[in-house]
């Protein structure tokens, strides 16, 4: 660190990082194709691009935490092979997750003398006194006593940075670090990083929100499909030519765009629902209808269907199903009142392994198969027969009922978990992220479904990870944006290039209203 | 009942899997064959299979009802406790002629008194979130306490009406009462978590709670539900414990059977439905320990042989669910 000091003009000196041409392949993807970028000395670098855009690979790699299939990773001008966390750790390679690896139970200081303290016993004191230092150095005027549980993220952000720089890190990435926090929050973060960065630490710092990105950092890379689109100096000049690249060139194709049967009647309708990150969102969705609820992630759009599925309970507001108000918070409320949701996450929030697919899609409805309301007897040959028709109509590939639902692909799993929820009917569908991790032709049939459920009647609310899939599936969309609703596309109007833009930067942020404030 | 849970497709040429399947099984009828062969006359007649299944009737019972709760991932330590104060009050309360009801009336009492405890477990763990383990271990405490205060340590002789003691000493024919009451309660239990819905639903919160809720099941009613049922089996063996013997005694009656319990349950789990808690296996592992038990006093061994060779079976079985359970969900 001693030979790059100033922090000011260190164009061109070596930089701490470059990497070439950096190829990675999974079976049957190739996540990184020829990714570069490289940063200097005391810069914060801006690493840009849309989900799936290579950007976590990338970091990964350079991070030692998985090995790329070709390519050059070179620091402080030496090619390196980073075989392991270990070794990029030890090249000066720090990266700080949204998620930090603290221990939220201890204190800030038990946290920072993890690794760091090289006594063996204990003594307090002292390390209070060397815990106080490391913070005062990345300007945390914090006790060292404190939990990191009660941290407001921006701090415990800072306290990992603290961390970082105690085991000599010159590089350090921060991945993500601001989703949850504040305006204000958010400058007393960006006021330390550019303090640390003006004594020679370097950042590069990823993230979705465009806005702040461009106010915090010097130079920005844009990757998109593997490869690096660009790279920009003055990146708040450049903000067009930036979001063109993040988005690129697409051609728009809609499989099974609905020809839209006139609107129905309203079966959902949300009313100044207030839900983190959203204040104040109302929307009604109508029978033959599939909505589309767009956004990057912790935008709103996914806490909003979340809401709706039961499984959270928001702050404030109503939902009201055929016009009859439901109680949220409850799954169980709002399986009653007519809505079955498909979460988000299978494994963990709908199959029950190890069970049988007849027992995985019977579980919400097996209701309906009682000889009694009283020893709730269930009649096994009527359930038997609802199971089987289900796994016929949604395709599920298996040798029947009771084979073993950990046994099936991704996609017939996730076919089971949706035909849970066609052994009745209901009024309305949300499906959370329904195709993620599903291969390709199951996510054709899965369209299908949704499309399927709209034309019998149903409003279907659809949330998704990958913009493409909204055009596909939606009559509607309404694009969120930090917890608003910030575009409302129809029809022809939805597109994944509008979706994005809108995402990323809703119209009203263009104009240049940023206050520059450095605490 | 047959293995009514198909295996992963390849399980038809896995000798591992059948072997872990049918291991406890196996092992019960190699153990019936093996003191069969070795003492023929004293352990291979119907007398003594009688005696055998007499013997494991109590077990049984409390081990039925655990079942219950350990399908859903509640454990019940409560249970040994129960039993002592449940077969206490049955008989005391029969002595005095209580509530001016009647042997009979007695034991409803007795019952729905089960029936509170079992809702009382059930709200300390679904309404104020205490771990099932913790709540029914300070439960059985209390419980405990509760039952040497009321009867300042003092068994209950004299006086117990015919009806309650005919729990422990009638037959129906050759069949003692205590195994037609652990059959019966086998059976009902049985039916409970196969055929039922609440049986299905106390399955899926086991296997994962949290898609459970999210189908709309409803979690803290079957944590009321299942020790409730597990507090009434619980009440039920202590009962025919002390009527057996004749004494209501207000200590040592139930923790006796609370581990072997536990243990017939977790072999249950490695029969025939691997990782899974169910009625039929919980029975093989009932038989499992109580041929064991009598089959090696009737060769003379010494008791202690009992408790090492029961543990060894234990650790063998549940190794085997384990490792089978975990290959069923890495595939």
């Amino acid at each position: 660190m001693d030979n790059t000091v100033s922090g000011l003009d260190t164009a061109g000196a070596v930089p701490v990082l470059d990497v070439r041409d950096l190829v990675k392949d999974y079976p049957g993807q190739r996540a990184l194709d020829g990714a570069a970028f490289e940063v200097r000395p005391g810069e914060i670098h801006g690493l840009l691009g849309e989900n799936g855009a290579g950007k976590s690979t990338l970091i990964k790699c350079v991070g030692g935490v998985i090995r790329p299939t070709s390519g050059e990773i070179r620091v402080a001008g030496e090619e390196v092979s980073l075989r392991s966390a270990k070794d990029a750790h030890a090249l000066g390679i720090s990266i700080i997750h949204q998620q930090s690896n603290l221990v939220g139970p201890l204190s800030i200081a038990e946290n920072l003398a993890i690794g760091t303290s090289s006594s063996f016993l204990v003594r307090p004191r002292a390390e209070r006194r060397r815990v106080k230092e490391m913070l005062d150095e990345v300007g945390l005027d914090l006790d060292p006593r404190t939990l990191v549980a009660s941290l407001r993220p921006h701090q415990s952000a800072m306290v990992a940075v603290a961390k970082a720089l105690h085991s000599r890190a010159k590089l350090v990435i921060l991945d993500e670090p601001t989703t949850a926090l504040s305006a204000e929050e958010t400058d007393i973060l960006f006021g330390q990083i550019r303090a640390l960065a003006s004594r020679g630490t370097a950042f590069v710092y990823v993230s979705h929100r465009l806005g702040e990105v461009f106010r915090l950092v010097d130079r920005v890379t844009v990757l998109r499909s593997g490869r690096r689109i660009g790279t920009w100096e003055a990146p708040a000049d450049n903000q067009p030519a930036i979001l063109d690249a993040i988005v690129g060139d697409k051609v728009p194709h809609r499989a099974e765009q609905s020809s839209g049967p006139a609107r129905g009647r309203p079966l959902l309708e949300v009313r100044d629902l207030a839900v983190e990150p959203c204040t104040d969102v109302a929307f009604v969705a109508h029978e033959h209808e599939v909505v589309g609820l767009a956004g990057l992630t912790g935008s709103g759009a996914e806490e909003v269907a979340t809401v709706l599925s039961g499984a959270a309970r928001p702050s404030s507001g109503t939902v009201l199903v055929r016009g009859e108000e439901v109680r949220l918070g409850l799954p169980r409320r709002a399986i009653r009142a007519g809505i079955a949701s498909i979460p988000k996450d299978r494994h963990r929030e709908a199959l029950l392994p190890g069970f049988t697919i007849r027992e995985n899609i019977s579980l919400a409805s097996s209701g309906r198969f009682l000889t009694d309301p009283v020893s709730r007897t269930v009649r096994a040959g009527r359930e038997r027969r609802a199971v089987a028709e289900a796994m016929q109509s949604l395709r599920v590939k298996a040798s029947g009922p009771q084979q073993n639902v950990s046994t099936l692909s991704g996609g017939n799993q996730q076919k089971v978990v949706i035909a849970r929820w066609l052994l009745e009917d209901f009024a309305g569908y949300v499906f959370i992220d329904p195709c993620a991790g599903v291969d390709i032709g199951a996510k054709a049939e899965i369209y299908n479904i949704i499309r399927e459920r709209a034309r019998e009647g149903a409003a279907v609310v659809f949330t998704s990870s990958e913009a493409e899939e909204y055009q596909r599936v939606c009559d509607r969309v309404l694009v969120f944006h930090r917890g608003r609703v910030v575009a409302e596309l129809v029809g022809s109007e939805i597109d994944e290039n509008a979706i994005v833009r809108y995402a990323l930067q809703p119209p009203a942020e263009h104009t240049p209203k940023q206050k520059e404030t450095v605490s | 009942m047959s293995a009514s849970v198909a295996a992963a497709p390849k399980a038809r040429l896995d000798v591992v899997g059948i072997v872990s399947r049918w291991g406890t099984v196996g092992s019960l009828v190699l153990l019936v064959v093996f003191f069969s062969l070795k003492e023929g006359d004293a352990f291979a007649n119907s007398r003594n299979f009688i005696n055998i299944l007499n013997q494991v009737s109590i077990l049984a019972i409390l081990a039925a009802g655990l079942t219950v709760c350990l399908t859903m991932g509640l454990f019940d330590l409560s249970i040994g406790s129960i039993a002592t104060l449940g077969g206490y009050l049955a008989l005391r309360w029969g002595a005095e002629g209580a509530f001016g009801l009647g042997p009979y009336g007695v034991l409803l009492v007795v019952l729905l008194a089960a029936i509170a405890i079992g809702v009382a477990n059930g709200v300390i763990v679904s309404y104020l979130g205490v771990s099932a383990f913790i709540a029914t271990l300070a439960t059985a405490s209390i419980l405990d306490g509760i039952a040497l205060g009321y009867s300042d340590t003092a068994t209950v002789q004299v006086g117990i009406p015919f009806q309650i003691l005919d729990l422990g000493q009638a037959k129906l024919g050759p069949i003692p009462a205590p195994v037609v009451i652990m059959a019966v309660v086998m059976v009902v239990l049985w039916f409970f978590l196969e055929r039922t819905q609440m049986g299905r639903h106390m399955y899926a919160i086991g296997g994962n709670p949290i898609a459970a809720r999210l189908a709309g099941v409803r979690i803290r009613y079957y944590a009321i539900l299942a020790l409730s049922i597990s507090a009434v089996c619980a009440v039920l063996g202590g009962t025919v414990a002390d009527a057996i013997i004749g004494a209501g005694r207000p200590y040592g009656v139930g923790s006796v059977y609370l581990l072997d319990a536990f243990a017939a349950a977790f072999i249950g789990a490695a029969t025939l439905r691997p990782g899974r808690f169910h009625m039929f296996g919980t029975l093989v592992g009932v038989l499992l320990l109580g041929v064991i038990n009598n089959g090696l006093s009737i060769m003379g061994a010494e008791t202690f042989w009992q408790y090492i060779v029961k543990g060894v079976i234990l650790i063998v079985a549940v190794f085997h669910s384990g490792a089978v359970s975990m290959r069923r969900q890495g595939v």
